[in-house]
Order: C-alpha cells, then structure tokens, then sequence
C-alpha cells in the first residue's frame, strides 16, 4: 500500500520532469551553456597544465616524487565546499586577491572547478603515464632521442587513457555544486548554472523542475561523451 | 610554459568586467518569494547598471556585507541590523516591508495547533507533545525569530536535538522539505510558504500577523569602510528601493491570488 503511493509519487515527478524539459525557456539555455563553458574551460586549463607537468614527472625519478604523489592523491578528496570557502576568503573584498574583483564571477567559479580538477588529472595521469613508461621504457631508449621527443611520444601513446582521464575530470567540475555556490552565488543570468539551479528549485519546493534539470545533466553528460568517443574513433 | 600562464592572465584580465555593479546581500526568504524578479526591472537604470542578488540566510549575508562583497543589505533580524549599524559597517537603515511567520504543520494536526490562542500556546503544546519539529537552526532572521519564542517560554528544546526537535541547519524551503516529509511542525515566513510548491498535505496550522510580524531591513553598506563599493550606484538603488514608487509595486506583488509583503 505505502509502497504504491511512493511509486506512483515517482512515477508522477518523472513524467512531469519530461514534460518541462520539452518546454523549458530560453533562461535554461543560458543555464546549460555557463554550465558548460565553466567546466570545459576550467577542465581543458588543468588538463593541458597537469598532463604537462605529469609527463616530466613520470619519465624521472626525483627526490619527493613519492610524497608529492601520495599529497595529489589525498587532495583528490578536498570537499568542494572547502575550496569555495578558501576562494571566499580569499576574494573576498577584504580578503588578500579581493582587489582583484572576481568573487560572484563566473571567472572564479572556473578557478573553484580548476582547483578540484586538477588533483584527480594529476594523479589519475601520473599513475597511467608511470605505467606506459615502465612498458614502453626500453623501446623508447631504443630511438635514442630527446627528452622532449620521449615525453611527446608517452603522452601520445596513453591518448586514450588520457582522454578518459579528462571526461573523469570534466563530469567532476561539471556535477560539482559545493564550491561554484559559495563563490558564485548563485546570481541569475551570471552565475547560475545546472547544479546551482538544481539546489535553488528544490528549495523553492519545485521537485519536478529540479529533477528535470538533474536529468538534463546526465542527458548532456550522455551526448558529450558520444561526442567524445566519435571523435576518438574518427581522429585519434 | 610561461606563455601557458601568460595565455591564462590574459584569459582573466579580458572576462573581468569594469561594468558598475550593486551586490544586493538577501536572505533566502525574499528571493524564494520571487519579489526581485518582480520588482528590479522597475528599476529605472535596470539595463544600465548589473544588479547581483546574493540570497543566503541573514547570518550570512551580515557576514559578507561586513567583508565588503555587498552594497546593499536586506535582512529580517532587528537586532542584529542594529549591531550592524553600531559596528559601524552601514551608513542608513530602511524599515523595507513586513509579512509575517506562520506555522506549518500536517493536516492532522497532532498537537493540535489549531485551536491554540497563542505562539507561545502553541509552542508549549509542541513541546508538551514532543511532536517533531524542524528548526532551521542556520542564525537566519526566522530562526532567531524561533528562539525568541522558546526563550519566552524559558523552555529549551535543544536538549532534545536529535529526537523531536531537529535542527536542520538549511533554508526555508529545503527545511521545509524536511517538514514535510517527517509529518512535523515548522516555523516559516509567509512569504516562502506561498510560492513553495511541494506542499503535499501540510497546511497553516497557526497564524496571527500581528503577534508574529517578520520585518525586513535595508541597509546601506558604509562605503568609507569598504572603498571598494561603487557609492554613486549603491545610494541610488537604495533610495529607489526606499520610494514610494517601489513600495506601490512591493505592495502590490502576489503569489498564487494573496499579497506578500505589507508596507505600513
């Protein structure tokens, strides 16, 4: 009995979501595009940065790799909310960066995604590139070439590892909520992107809205790596 | 790698906008009610200059009016505006509107709220009933609000965190769904409540406006204390806020058939 009447409260929030996902407005437009622009960028800025500094880390053994490893896996599970919270601090306007005019900007909230990125690019690369190096070592000292060209060749030889590593690092940025509310606060029209909006309809009691929104999420999470593995399979 | 960190400046420097800009620090309460969605594109200067609405609780947003990340604040704590303003952090203070708290329960009515002649009446029955209750325990203007009314009464439900009376920690519509779903009572502001649409069975099990009056401030952040507040823009959105032509559309601003906010 009890169960029949939470399912048929399920069954209803889910038609009703798929009703307002073919009728949503131009504002939810706006909302998937900044949700999108502020995680592609903040992914594609760490990856390029972490993918570099990992290929120099895995081709050498250097005093402290292991510490800075183990400090890179740890910051994998650094609460979003946290980072936000140092964010707010720091820029705010009596904060130390706060002349710099960034706090409630989607700037910042790039820098917020960038930061929570980063460890899980970092260590996921770093263990895969240490991996195809002690594979392919001896075949690499075999070309007897550069530095340069070993890094160039490696990073090319894990693409597709790499690739996958990226998308873990974008669906984190792009599911995260904890830290782009605190220093983007959630401003219409500026700020405000899926997660956050998620949180603002639930709390307006909107559940259908909400749950319309969060399955848009995984819809565009679907597409893009569609997208991503076509690409692969076409030009990689 | 230079050039990598040079292209990642440049990407920061060409997005900052110098566009003038008013940060409105708000509680959740308005802001779930819908009013500055109404109301700012009255705004004479709506297109002309970027108005950010920031909704937090008010503990919150005194919190970051006094780091200076808002020109303008509305909140509904009397005292602690008043602590604002003598600290030394706003220059004016505007009594904006006033709606007021009623209390939510389920249809059964187990405590029987209903027939209570008082808040406090209606407090004591909670607590004499140990029915459960949700508090928002987050110091924003409804919770201290709740407080008043328990220390009233000199009883102190919070040794009962946990079992009967849980504090939530959350705004008005997430503790709302909490209420809810748990079949308990809650303290809310009016306002919240008529735009909040998962309602399911719970209704207005106490009400009376004038016993339970909810005020909302405005204050003007003291810009000799943050110099970073663009004051010409700030001062202007103030005064408009203040008029008598926002409180003519402040007053007539509904939700669902009912008014919202009062302005006396």
């Amino acid at each position: 009995m009890y169960v029949n009447v939470v399912l048929s409260f399920l069954v209803e929030l889910v038609l009703q979501s798929l009703a307002n996902i073919f009728e949503l407005n131009n504002s939810f437009k706006d909302v998937v595009i900044l949700s999108l622009y502020v995680s592609v960028i903040a992914t594609i800025i760490s990856s390029v940065i972490s993918i570099y500094l990992t290929s120099y880390m895995a081709i050498k053994n250097f005093f402290g790799k292991d510490a800075i490893t183990l400090i890179f896996n740890s910051l994998m599970s650094l609460p979003p909310v946290v980072v936000g919270l140092i964010l707010y601090i720091t820029f705010s306007s009596s904060g130390v960066l706060g002349f710099m005019d960034l706090l409630y900007s989607p700037n910042i909230m790039i820098i917020a995604q960038f930061i929570i990125v980063t460890p899980i690019i970092i260590s996921l690369s770093l263990k895969c590139l240490n991996d195809r190096y002690s594979l392919l070592s001896d075949y690499l000292f075999s070309l007897n070439t550069s530095e340069n060209k070993i890094r160039r060749t490696l990073v090319y030889e894990s693409r597709y590892d790499l690739l996958i590593i990226v998308i873990t690092g974008m669906s984190r940025a792009l599911s995260e909520v904890g830290a782009v509310i605190i220093v983007g606060g959630n401003i219409d029209n500026l700020t405000r992107v899926m997660t956050t909006s998620i949180v603002l309809e639930t709390s307006r009691g909107e559940l259908s809205l909400a749950l319309s929104l969060g399955i848009s999420l995984i819809v565009i999470a679907v597409t893009m790596n569609l997208l991503i593995s076509y690409i692969k399979n076409k030009l990689l | 790698m230079k050039r990598l960190f040079l292209i990642a400046t440049l990407f920061f420097i060409s997005f900052s906008s110098h566009a003038s800009s008013v940060t409105i620090q708000s509680t959740t309460s308005t802001r779930d009610s819908g009013l500055y969605e109404y109301l700012l594109p009255y705004y004479p200067d709506f297109n002309k200059i970027n108005i950010k609405v920031i909704a937090v609780g008010t503990g919150q947003a005194i919190m970051n009016a006094k780091n200076c990340d808002g020109n303008i604040l509305i909140v509904h704590d009397k005292e602690r505006e008043i602590k604002f303003i003598t600290d030394g952090h706003g220059s004016d203070r505007h009594n904006l509107m006033y709606n007021d708290f009623i209390i939510i329960g389920p249809s059964t009515d187990e405590a029987d709220i209903s027939s209570s002649r008082s808040v406090q009446e209606a407090f004591s029955r909670i607590y004499k009933k140990k029915h459960k209750f949700v508090s928002r325990a987050d110091s924003s203007g409804t919770h201290s609000s709740e407080i008043a009314i328990w220390n009233q009464l000199k009883l102190d439900p919070s040794t009962y965190t946990g079992k009967w009376y849980l504090e939530s920690g959350q705004g008005m519509g997430p503790s709302l769904n909490i209420a809810i779903s748990l079949d308990a009572y809650i303290l809310s502001d009016r306002s919240t409540w008529l735009r909040f649409k998962n309602k399911q069975t719970h209704k207005i099990v106490y009400e009376n406006s004038s016993e339970l009056r909810n005020d909302y401030g405005m204050i003007l952040v003291n810009h000799k204390k943050c110099k970073n507040l663009d004051y010409d823009s700030s001062l202007k959105l103030y005064q408009w806020l203040a008029s008598d032509d926002a409180a003519a559309i402040i007053r007539n601003y509904r939700v669902s058939n009912s008014h919202v906010f009062y302005i006396d």
